[in-house]
C-alpha cells in the first residue's frame, strides 16, 4: 500500500475487533500492522498454558490487560488426569507481575494456583478487577484473604467449581469497608460457614452487584436479609433452600424475591424442601437460567415451577424431570435454547425414573430456538436422533451421554450410528460433539464426511478399528480439540494424520491402543507436537509392545517441551 | 462388566495378544498407504442409512501421511471374514477399574459427583434418620427406591414430603399405571412391603409412621392376585 494510515488511526480500527480471530488474521497482514497490532492487543486466550510460555507472550504483546489461561486436558473433571499432572499458574503470575503492572483480569481454567500465586496477583497489579477460577485447585481461602484485603478496584470474584481448601470462613471479613465495586461475586463451591454478618454488609455496600452465587451452608432463613439488600441482582444462586415449613419464613422469602426486579438467573438450591419453591414463583416469568442440577426435587414440583418460566432460555436440571416434565418443558419454554439433564443416580443398574429418548424428542420439537444439549439417559434409538436431528438443523452443541457403554438401540439392537450420523449431517452449525451408545467405524466415517465444523469431539467406548480415528482426523477440517478413552484405536492412525495433529490444539487418548514406539516416532517426526505419556505403572518401554501406553497426551507448542512432569509423564525428548 | 460388552462388539474379533505376533515394528520411511486406503473401499455399506447413499460415503483422503506402519503385512488387514482385527487393549486395563464400573464414566464433574453422593449419604439409598421436624439448617433428604411388581422402571421418592401411610399410599398409586395389560389377574389392589434395616421385608403399615421413617431402606408394591390364579397373599389392601 503506497499511502498508509498512521499508527493511530489503525490502532484505534484495530480496537474494534473483538474476537481474537479477527485479531490474529490483522497481524498477518504484514509487518507494520502486525507491530501495531501487538502494541494494542490488551486481551489474551491461551487455550494450553504450555501451548506457549510467559516470555513469548510478553515479548510479543507488553500491553497485555487482560489474560485467560486454561490448564489441564477436559478429561481431568472426570479423575482422568492423576494428581500433580502440572498446569501451574505460579510461573504466568510471576511473569505478569514484571512485565504487565496494569494487568486487570485474570481467568483460569483447571489450573493449578497456590495461595503464594494469590497473593502475588494481590500485591503485584494495581488496578485488578477480576479474577475467576473456573474449576482450579491448590489454594485456600488465606490466599481469597489476601485478594479481598488487597484488591481494591475488584469487581469479580468468581470460585467457579474450584476446590478450595476451607480454612477459615473468615476470608470475607478482609474487604476493606472502602470496598465498594464488586459486580460479581460467586462463592457457591466452598463448603464451610462464611461470616454471615461480613458477606451482608459486603454485599450492602456493592451498589453495582449484579451477580450473587452463595455457598451451601447459607441457610434458607438468611435469604431474605441478603436479597433485600441487593434487589439490583441479575443473578443469584441460594445456599440450602432447607428449612422446616413455617409460614413467617415462607412470605418473607417470597417478599424477598419479589423485590428483586432485575433477577434473570437463579441457581443453588441445595437440600431442596419443595414447599418452599413457590417462594420464587413471583419471578418465575422473568427468568432466562435456571440451574435445578443440585436440586433433588421431583414433579409436580418441578413441573409446576418449570412451567411458570416462559422465557427460560437455559435449563440445567436433573433427570427427576422425567420424560413428563420434559414435555411440558417443550410446551411451554418456546426460548429454550440450551438443555441440560444430568443422572440423579448415574451409578445404580436400573433406571430410577421415567426419562428416555421421548423428553429429548418432545423438546427439539417444541423449542425451535433449542441449540445445546447435554443429555445423560439409558435408552435411545435411531429413530429418535433422526426426529432430533430433523427437528433441529441449527443444533451447535450436542453430547449425549448414554450410561451404560455400548449400549445399541433398543428397539432395533444395532449401533447408533445412523442416528449420529443424521445429526452431523442436518446440523451444519455444529461445533461440539459427545457420542455415547453401541457404535461402529461407521459413525466416523458419517462424521469425517459431514461435520466440517465440529471443532470438539468426544469419544468413548466406540469404534471397531484404526479407520475409526483416520476417518476423524482426515475429515473433520475445524477440529481442534478430540478426546478418545477406551477405543481400539491404534498407532496406524495416528501417525498416518501425524500432520493433522498440528493443526490441533490437543489430543488425548485413554485405554486405547497406542503403543509407546508410536509415541516416540510422533515425537522425533514432529518437533512441534509435545507428545506426552501419562503412564502410573512405570516406565512405559519396560513393557512388552503389545501393552498399549495408559494415556497419551499430545498437543502443539512453541515453547517446546515443558519441564514441570511428575515421575508418571514419560517425554520423548527430541533429538 | 465393560470387557464382556466389548467383546460383543459386531464386526470385531478379538486376537490373543500373546499368540497373534502383531508387535509393532515401525521405522521412519515414508511409504504410500495404499493398504490403508483399501481398507476404506472395502467398506461395506451395507448401513440403511439413507443420507449416505448419495456417493458422498467416500472419505477423502487429504492428509498426507508423515508416517506410516511398516510391520507386519497383515496387520490391521481384512481377515478372512472381511472383519478387522484388533488387540485386546482392554486386557492391560482391568486394574484401573472401580468397584462399580470404569474410572471417568459416566463422563460426571468431580465436584457433581462428590455432591450426588453426599445427598445419597454415602451410597446408600437412605436416609440420614434425621428429625424432619426440628431440624434447621443443613439438612439431607430421604429418598427411597420404589419398585411396582411388574412395573421395569421404578422409582425414587422423598419420604419427608409425606407424614401418613395414606398419603404416601396414595401418592405412591398415581406414580404408577394402576392396571397392565400383561396382568389382568390383578384384582385392583396392591400390597405395600418395605424393606427394613436389617433387610428384612415388612408390610407397611404395622408399624407406627415413625418407627417406619425410621427403619425404611426401599418399598415395593406387589398386585393382589385374584383368588385362583396364585395363592392370595395375606395382606394389608391399599386401593
Amino acid at each position: 500500500m503506497a499511502y498508509s494510515f498512521p499508527e493511530e488511526v489503525l490502532e484505534h480500527v484495530f480496537s474494534f475487533l473483538s474476537s481474537d480471530k479477527d485479531r490474529n488474521a490483522v497481524s498477518l497482514v504484514c509487518k507494520s500492522w502486525y507491530e501495531i497490532e501487538r502494541w494494542c492487543r490488551r486481551k489474551i486466550f491461551i487455550g494450553n498454558c504450555y501451548a506457549v510460555n510467559p516470555r513469548i507472550m510478553i515479548r510479543r504483546f507488553p500491553e497485555v490487560r487482560s489474560i485467560e489461561l486454561k490448564g489441564k486436558p477436559h478429561f481431568a473433571d472426570f479423575n482422568l488426569v492423576p494428581e500433580g499432572w502440572g498446569a501451574y499458574v505460579y510461573p504466568w503470575i510471576l511473569a505478569m507481575s514484571k512485565s504487565y503492572p496494569l494487568l486487570e483480569e485474570i481467568k483460569l481454567k483447571r489450573m493449578v494456583i497456590t495461595d503464594e500465586s494469590l497473593e502475588l496477583i494481590a500485591k503485584s497489579f494495581k488496578n485488578f478487577k477480576v479474577l475467576v477460577l473456573s474449576s482450579c485447585d491448590g489454594f485456600t481461602t488465606d490466599g481469597l484473604a489476601a485478594i479481598a484485603a488487597n484488591c481494591r478496584n475488584l469487581r469479580e470474584l468468581d470460585l467457579g467449581e474450584s476446590e478450595v481448601e476451607d480454612l477459615s470462613g473468615h476470608w470475607l471479613s478482609h474487604f476493606p469497608d472502602s470496598c465498594t465495586s464488586l459486580v460479581s461475586l460467586n462463592i457457591a463451591c466452598l463448603v464451610s460457614e462464611v461470616s454471615f454478618l461480613a458477606l451482608e454488609r459486603l454485599v450492602a455496600r456493592s451498589p453495582n452487584l449484579r451477580t450473587l452465587r452463595i455457598n451451601r451452608a447459607v441457610p434458607l432463613e438468611k435469604l431474605p436479609y441478603l436479597l433485600r439488600r441487593t434487589s439490583q441482582l441479575v443473578e443469584f444462586g441460594t445456599g440450602a433452600y432447607s428449612a422446616d415449613v413455617r409460614s413467617d419464613y415462607f412470605s418473607n422469602l417470597t417478599e424477598a424475591f419479589s423485590g428483586c426486579k432485575q433477577l434473570k438467573c437463579l441457581s443453588g438450591f441445595w437440600d431442596v424442601v419443595p414447599a418452599y419453591l413457590p417462594a420464587i414463583y413471583p419471578v418465575c416469568s422473568r427468568l432466562t437460567s435456571l440451574n435445578l442440577s443440585y436440586a433433588t426435587c421431583q414433579n409436580p414440583e418441578l413441573g409446576k415451577l418449570i412451567s411458570q418460566c416462559h422465557n427460560l432460555q437455559r435449563l440445567w436440571v436433573l433427570d427427576y424431570i422425567e420424560d413428563f416434565g420434559l414435555e411440558e418443558l417443550a410446551a411451554n419454554c418456546k426460548d429454550l435454547q440450551e438443555l441440560r439433564v444430568f443422572p440423579s443416580d448415574p451409578f445404580a443398574a436400573e433406571p430410577n425414573v421415567t426419562l428416555t429418548e421421548q423428553g429429548l424428542v418432545a423438546v427439539s420439537d417444541g423449542c425451535p430456538k433449542l441449540q445445546s444439549v447435554l443429555y445423560f439417559c439409558r435408552q435411545m434409538t435411531n429413530a429418535a436422533l433422526f426426529t432430533i436431528a430433523r427437528n433441529r438443523p441449527n443444533m451447535i452443541r450436542f453430547r449425549l451421554c448414554i450410561i451404560e457403554p455400548r449400549t445399541p438401540d433398543y428397539l432395533t439392537l444395532g449401533p447408533l450410528d445412523a442416528g449420529f450420523g443424521a445429526i452431523v449431517e442436518n446440523c451444519k452449525e455444529l461445533r461440539r460433539l459427545s457420542l455415547s451408545g453401541l457404535l461402529t467405524d461407521r459413525v466416523f466415517e458419517y462424521i469425517g464426511t459431514h461435520a466440517k465444523k465440529l471443532e470438539m469431539l468426544s469419544i468413548a467406548f466406540a469404534g471397531d478399528s484404526d479407520l475409526g480415528l483416520h476417518h476423524v482426523l482426515s475429515g473433520c477440517e475445524s477440529l481442534r480439540k478430540l478426546e478418545i478413552r477406551d477405543c481400539p484405536f491404534g498407532d496406524k492412525a495416528l501417525l498416518s494424520n501425524a500432520a493433522k495433529l498440528e493443526t490441533m490444539r490437543s489430543l488425548w487418548m485413554s485405554s486405547c491402543s497406542i503403543s509407546f514406539e508410536a509415541c516416540k516416532m510422533l515425537a522425533q517426526k514432529m518437533p512441534r507436537l509435545n507428545v506426552e505419556v501419562i503412564d502410573e505403572r512405570g516406565p512405559p518401554d519396560t513393557r512388552p509392545e503389545s501393552c498399549p501406553v495408559e494415556k497419551l497426551y499430545i498437543y502443539r507448542s512453541v515453547a517446546g517441551r515443558r519441564f514441570d512432569t511428575p515421575g508418571y509423564v514419560w517425554v520423548k525428548k527430541q533429538l | 462388566m465393560e470387557l464382556e460388552l466389548g467383546l460383543a462388539l459386531p464386526n470385531s474379533h478379538f486376537v490373543d495378544p500373546i499368540n497373534s505376533s502383531n508387535t509393532t515394528i515401525l521405522n521412519g520411511n515414508m511409504i504410500n498407504i495404499d493398504r490403508f486406503d483399501d481398507n476404506f473401499s472395502q467398506m461395506k455399506m451395507k448401513d440403511d442409512y439413507s443420507m449416505a447413499s448419495d456417493g458422498s460415503n467416500q472419505v477423502p483422503i487429504k492428509t498426507l501421511p508423515l508416517l506410516i506402519c511398516n510391520g507386519q503385512p497383515n496387520e490391521d488387514e481384512d481377515d478372512d471374514d472381511g472383519h478387522q482385527k484388533r488387540r485386546t487393549f482392554e486386557a492391560c486395563y482391568q486394574e484401573i477399574k472401580e468397584e462399580n464400573g470404569v474410572v471417568g464414566w459416566p463422563p460426571i464433574k468431580s465436584w457433581r459427583k462428590k455432591l450426588l453422593l453426599n445427598h445419597e449419604g454415602g451410597g446408600g439409598w437412605n436416609t440420614n434418620n434425621i428429625d424432619h421436624r426440628n431440624n434447621i439448617g443443613i439438612r439431607n433428604s430421604m429418598y427411597v427406591k420404589v419398585k411396582m411388581e411388574g412395573v421395569a422402571i421404578g422409582r425414587k421418592i422423598d419420604l419427608r414430603l409425606y407424614n401418613s401411610y395414606q398419603l404416601l399410599t396414595n401418592t405412591l398409586l398415581q406414580m404408577f399405571p394402576r392396571s397392565d395389560e400383561n396382568c389382568n389377574e390383578n384384582d385392583g389392589s396392591f400390597t405395600l412391603l418395605y424393606q427394613d434395616k436389617e433387610g428384612d421385608w415388612m408390610l407397611a403399615g404395622d408399624v407406627p409412621w415413625e418407627t417406619f421413617m425410621e427403619t425404611v431402606q426401599r418399598i415395593q408394591i406387589l398386585r393382589n392376585w385374584k383368588s385362583g390364579s396364585r395363592s392370595t397373599r395375606k395382606s394389608s389392601h391399599i386401593s
